[in-house]
């Protein structure tokens, strides 16, 4: 077996051009596909925790937007939260949500973020936290006060190291008292890497925009099993107040569930994106490789034949070709890997999900070896298939 | 004696878009154990065709082949490498030796293949090394040696399976007479120790070395011109 090994290696040695090209087209590929692999666990897995986020009690009401079939749109305020609050009793906490872009400024700099009107009720739908400060109270909604509650990225933008509580800023040209800063861990209406302002939905409503129209009402359901139920109430209660006679397809009301199904679609897409690019990788890589085992069986029909000559058996050349090119295909998925790691990491640091598991490296290994047997086995063939008089004489 | 090579009636044709030979036609040949046989014919007689099919390493289009009485399967490659490997070993006239291997690697070719262990490898590469007179040039490459020594690793080589029948292509066609006669020695020797040899030529005076001579001239095997050689068998 050792020896098998060593005269593998020297012949694939002795077409040093020829092995390198081989192995760089390997090297290419294979990288390629552990960066694509890695990627598509990385999305799915950032999909998976971006839905397990909103959690199974979470739902939100948002007016359908606007088509040719529907170019009016419905509108929903801030009366709407509070009657479905009404409605649903205690079934669910409810929250309105107001969003709108906004130039925000501080004393040491000024971003472009979001400005979030909503009520009291918000930190408790949403899971957030104020580890400085304290959220708005409703004393805070009830008087339309100029109060709001800042993310840590914008409280570092506009203040610095500075401690922001009790500081003014300016939000689309009005002054607000920042009372506190909020954190999460999972929100499906904050991220966190821009400027966010949490305000009352009273102050918003006044001063950050001319209608009173808000984004949307979020929810959530004390009772996962009655979310279903829920649903019909909120959609019964929009339409009876607004005296509606439009379909329902004019309102979304947005459920983990139907998240859930939306996101298998995009994961499902993404997952065919990745498969198809692997392989036009594949059959790349394996073009190449087998063009480079077909010129070593050209350029070696003299040595093949008097291998045949002294008694070796056809099954004994195509092994020694297919372990030549298995070799060749190694060593390009073992630097690709390598190669394939590196980079990964370097899109990790741009915030792009990466998820480097045993199965994408196996999985890189597997498609490695089968791309030296699947496109080594046609020259081996080849090679076994000549007579050793036309392999000498040619 | 027992016949070790038989074939009958056997036909090669060479065709492709611009030619078509009659390499061999309707040839019948019966070897003996333990004789010395000379194929002499001009060049293109299809001498060096009958050598190949004799040693398992071209096919024929017609006819019959035996070794030992048993018949040649040409579609069993699995018969054809144990031919190849064991009874029958060739020489061919431009020695074939593999140049990015070393001489004892060359020689060792025909025991690898039958999947013998190093060391006993290297005991009967030293021994037939030794019998050709080439032991002291066992680490070197064949652009090393000079035709003689490169036609002596040949031998060499073919012997270490210790096959029945040694078939030689113009074995002294790239030698000058000192070497060649040197070759025709160790061939006069392996034959007086009971190897048959089918040595094919075109030189009249090598063949006189043999104990029959045939004629080939265009595909066909001159059976009536059977002349006995010089060389008795001991």
């Amino acid at each position: 077996m050792r020896e098998t090994f060593v005269e593998v290696f020297r012949n694939v040695t002795r077409r040093p051009f020829q092995s390198v090209l081989a192995v760089i087209g390997i090297f290419f590929g294979m990288g390629g596909i552990l960066v694509l692999s890695s990627m598509g666990a990385g999305v799915r897995q950032s999909i998976d925790m971006q839905v397990a986020a909103i959690g199974p009690g979470m739902m939100s009401v948002q007016a359908a937007p606007t088509t040719q079939n529907n170019p009016t749109p419905v509108v929903i305020n801030e009366t709407d939260a509070q009657a479905v609050a009404k409605a649903l009793g205690g079934q669910a906490i409810v929250s309105p949500l107001g969003e709108s872009i906004a130039s925000i400024e501080g004393p040491k700099g000024s971003v472009s973020g979001y400005a979030i009107g909503t009520d009291t009720n918000f930190p408790q739908i949403e899971s957030i936290t104020t580890p400085k400060g304290h959220f708005f109270t409703p004393v805070d909604n009830a008087e339309n006060r100029t109060v709001c509650v800042i993310n840590p990225y914008l409280a570092h933008q506009i203040f610095g190291s500075d401690n922001p509580i009790g500081k003014q800023i300016m939000v689309n040209n009005t002054s607000l008292t920042v009372v506190g800063t909020f954190d999460f861990s999972n929100s499906v209406s904050v991220s966190g890497s821009t400027g966010e302002v949490l305000l009352p939905i009273s102050t918003y409503l006044s001063d950050m925009t001319s209608t009173d129209a808000i984004a949307g009402i979020l929810l959530k359901a004390n009772q996962v099993s009655e979310v279903p139920v829920i649903k019909n109430d909120v959609l019964t209660q929009l339409i009876r107040d607004h005296q509606w006679t439009t379909p329902v397809s004019d309102y979304q009301v947005a459920t983990q569930s139907g998240i859930v199904s939306s996101s298998n679609s995009l994961k499902h897409l993404f997952n065919m994106f990745v498969r198809g690019a692997i392989f036009v990788a594949f059959i790349v890589g394996g073009i190449g490789i087998m063009n480079v085992m077909l010129m070593a069986v050209s350029d070696r029909r003299k040595e093949i034949g008097i291998y045949l000559s002294f008694g070796a058996t056809r099954i004994s050349i195509i092994g020694q070709f297919l372990l030549e090119s298995s070799v060749l295909t190694l060593m390009g998925t073992l630097l690709g890997i390598v190669s394939g790691t590196l980079l990964g990491m370097l899109l990790l640091t741009e915030n792009i999900p990466m998820n480097f598991t045993v199965w994408t490296y196996l999985e890189d290994i597997g498609i490695g070896t089968c791309l030296g047997i699947v496109f080594g086995l046609y020259p081996s063939i080849r090679a076994s298939r000549m007579t050793p008089m036309q392999a000498i004489r040619e | 004696m027992r016949q070790i090579l038989r074939i009958e009636n056997l036909s090669k044709v060479y065709s492709s878009a611009t030619r078509y030979q009659m390499a061999l036609c309707d040839v019948s040949l019966c070897v003996s154990e333990g004789e010395f046989v000379a194929i002499v014919g001009p060049s293109g007689g299809g001498k060096s065709t009958l050598l190949s099919i004799l040693g398992c390493l071209d096919t024929p289009d017609q006819g019959r082949y035996f070794v030992f009485d048993e018949e040649v399967n040409w579609k069993s490659s699995k018969q054809l490498s144990r031919l190849r490997g064991g009874v029958l070993a060739t020489i061919f006239q431009g020695f074939e030796l593999v140049p990015h291997w070393t001489v004892s690697e060359n020689v060792e070719l025909g025991l690898r293949m039958r999947s013998i262990p190093k060391r006993k490898r290297m005991e009967i590469v030293i021994a037939m090394l030794r019998k050709v007179g080439m032991l002291h040039n066992i680490h070197k490459y064949p652009n090393e040696l000079s035709g003689g020594e490169q036609q002596r690793v040949a031998i060499a080589r073919a012997l270490c399976t210790a096959p029945k029948v040694l078939l030689a292509d113009e074995p002294t066609g790239n030698l000058d007479p000192e070497n060649a006669k040197e070759v025709l020695g160790i061939f006069r020797s392996l034959h007086e120790q009971g190897t048959t040899i089918v040595m094919v030529t075109h030189d009249m005076e090598i063949a006189g070395q043999a104990q029959r001579v045939l004629r080939i001239q265009g595909g066909r095997l001159d059976n009536s011109i059977v002349t006995g050689g010089s060389h008795d068998h001991a």
